[in-house]
């Protein structure tokens, strides 16, 4: 069983606090480089922001017009230079409590269980 | 030093050099940060016409709402003015490796300042001069090959001095009423380009962490401001109405670095609002900033389109909204065409609007000095003063307590009302 995180990118303020609290759980400091949840704020001429959150087998992109989830190695859909950092970061471990979820103030991230 | 970058860059416009020094423990202890660290470091450069960009402490980690503060004078002898900005520059800045950036003298050409990973460069600008800041923002962003770099931009406004040109964050409109765009444009400085990808190590990083997630979770997010109207003019006897006006507009509101609030709010007149997919469309809209521009607009029979088309204009020249709005109104206009005209019809008289207004807040001032965003302090009743304190405490490993706090932003001149950031 491995916890998962589900994301509602419409709850998503783009304020990034899942980023650092993931970072910080990685690196114990305060940084934008080595979380495995990344704030997509690329387009932001169009307001366009979500989460890229990686997993071991995953790669999720939750963007406003929806979720996508896709196995490492498989496109994602209208993908744009701005996700490319999340490929270079290490995968979720799951780690319980989520401290991206307790990060997020706005319930965008929540912790749920899956086999 | 902890939770610094621990360094002052000195940028020196006229020699072309950029000089990069410690933040020294003691100075850190004495002025904290923020504002009271940028009117320390105008003081010191007086004589050289500076321009002081400076973070707090607290900006760029958990603590609710970073912000980065913008001070100056206006003219020999003035008084030091100064705005705190937020989005993501404050941040931004602060993880390219710098505290504070001191900008002084004027360049014989225009030029840019590139900051990032502790390096900071000079770049030519002679390309960029006479762009809008929308165009320079993508420029910038192009040639960088990052798309997250954080553009303190100028307009042709700032470029022109007009009295009412502000600095942009990327592309959208600020809480600057001081003038700052025709400071900067004065120095030939057209922009100050961020890209922040180092680390801010805590003395209790777990401590600390813990603390900063307890903030949060004790912040009434439900009351917080939900769009442009409601954070800012939420009190006015029409904000009701307006927000009713605006919504057929209303994309997505949006907040910024670390903070839970949604005082920022994107409208859409170039496809549906609810267009919620990146389209072909690569300008749908703007994000209005200051809610006090948008009730104007509303007062002054503006549709909501119009009202965003307006503030777009105003963004991209660098024009703080509220001025440009004021003389579109008092001009007849009841379109952004009409309104634009009006402005670059007679760009001299566009003045600043409302630029001061003090606050005897003491948490607000606080913010100031801690890199907080003075919005989020005025709207939230949490965290306290004491537990901003602890983090700066935890954090920095500094013994500071609320005389200390107090003494340091006792003497920062020049504030301006939280209303709008």
């Amino acid at each position: 069983m491995t916890a998962h995180l589900e994301i509602d990118p419409l709850l998503c303020n783009g304020c990034g606090r899942c980023e650092i609290a993931c970072g910080h759980y990685r690196d114990e400091g305060y940084t934008v480089t080595s979380s495995s949840i990344l704030l997509y704020r690329a387009d932001e001429k169009k307001n366009y922001f979500g989460l890229l959150y990686k997993t071991e087998d995953e790669l999720v992109a939750a963007r406003p017009d929806g979720v996508q989830v896709r196995r490492q190695g498989e496109p994602v859909e209208d993908s744009s230079p701005g996700g490319k950092p999340i490929l270079l970061r290490p995968p979720c471990d799951a780690c319980d409590p989520a401290p991206c979820a307790r990060a997020c103030m706005a319930g965008a991230i929540v912790v749920a269980e899956r086999v | 030093m902890y939770l610094y970058a621990e360094h002052i860059l000195v940028v020196d416009l006229k020699a072309s050099t950029a000089i990069s020094g410690s933040f020294e423990d003691e100075l850190a202890e004495e002025v904290i940060g923020g504002a009271a660290l940028a009117e320390r470091l105008l003081a010191e450069h007086a004589d050289r016409d500076p321009v002081v960009l400076a973070t707090g402490p607290l900006t760029g980690t958990l603590a609710p709402g970073g912000s980065l503060c913008v001070m100056s004078r206006l003219g020999e002898g003035g008084a030091p003015l100064h705005v705190p900005l937020t989005l993501f520059l404050g941040s931004e800045l602060k993880y390219s490796g710098f505290d504070a950036v001191v900008i002084l003298g004027a360049s014989a050409a225009p030029v840019y300042l590139w900051l990032h990973d502790g390096i900071a460069v000079l770049e030519d600008a002679s390309q960029l001069w006479g762009l809008d800041t929308w165009e320079t923002s993508d420029t910038i962003k192009t040639a960088k090959g990052d798309e997250v770099i954080q553009v303190l931009a100028v307009g042709p406004a700032g470029e022109r001095g007009v009295p009412a040109a502000q600095v942009v964050a990327n592309y959208w409109s600020t809480a600057d009423a001081n003038g700052f765009g025709a400071v900067l444009g004065a120095k030939n400085l057209k922009a100050v380009a961020m890209r922040g990808l180092g680390i801010l190590d805590a003395e209790e990083a777990e401590e600390l962490f813990e603390h900063s997630l307890a903030m949060g979770e004790a912040v009434a997010t439900a009351a917080l401001p939900g769009n442009v109207i409601q954070g800012l003019v939420g009190g006015a006897p029409d904000s009701a109405a307006c927000d009713e006006w605006l919504a057929p507009a209303v994309h997505r509101g949006k907040g910024c670095f670390s903070c839970p609030c949604r005082c920022f709010t994107y409208v859409k007149y170039n496809e549906p609002a609810d267009e919620l997919r990146s389209t072909d469309v690569a300008e749908p809209g703007c994000l209005l900033t200051d809610g006090e521009a948008v009730l104007t607009l509303f007062r002054g029979g503006f549709s909501p389109e119009e009202a965003g088309r307006l503030l777009e204009g105003a963004a991209r020249r660098g024009v703080q909204p509220q001025a440009c709005v004021a003389v579109a109104v008092s001009a007849g206009a009841h379109t952004a065409a009409d309104g634009l005209a009006a402005i670059d019809g007679d760009p001299s008289s566009v003045t600043p609007v409302a630029p001061m207004a003090g606050t005897s807040d003491e948490r607000v001032r606080a913010g100031y000095v801690l890199g907080v965003c003075p919005v989020f302090l005025a709207t939230s009743e949490s965290p306290a003063t004491e537990e901003l304190l602890e983090a700066v405490r935890l954090g920095t490993g500094m013994s500071l307590d609320a005389a200390g706090l107090q003494a340091a932003h006792a003497d920062v001149a020049g504030d301006l009302s939280p209303r709008v950031v």
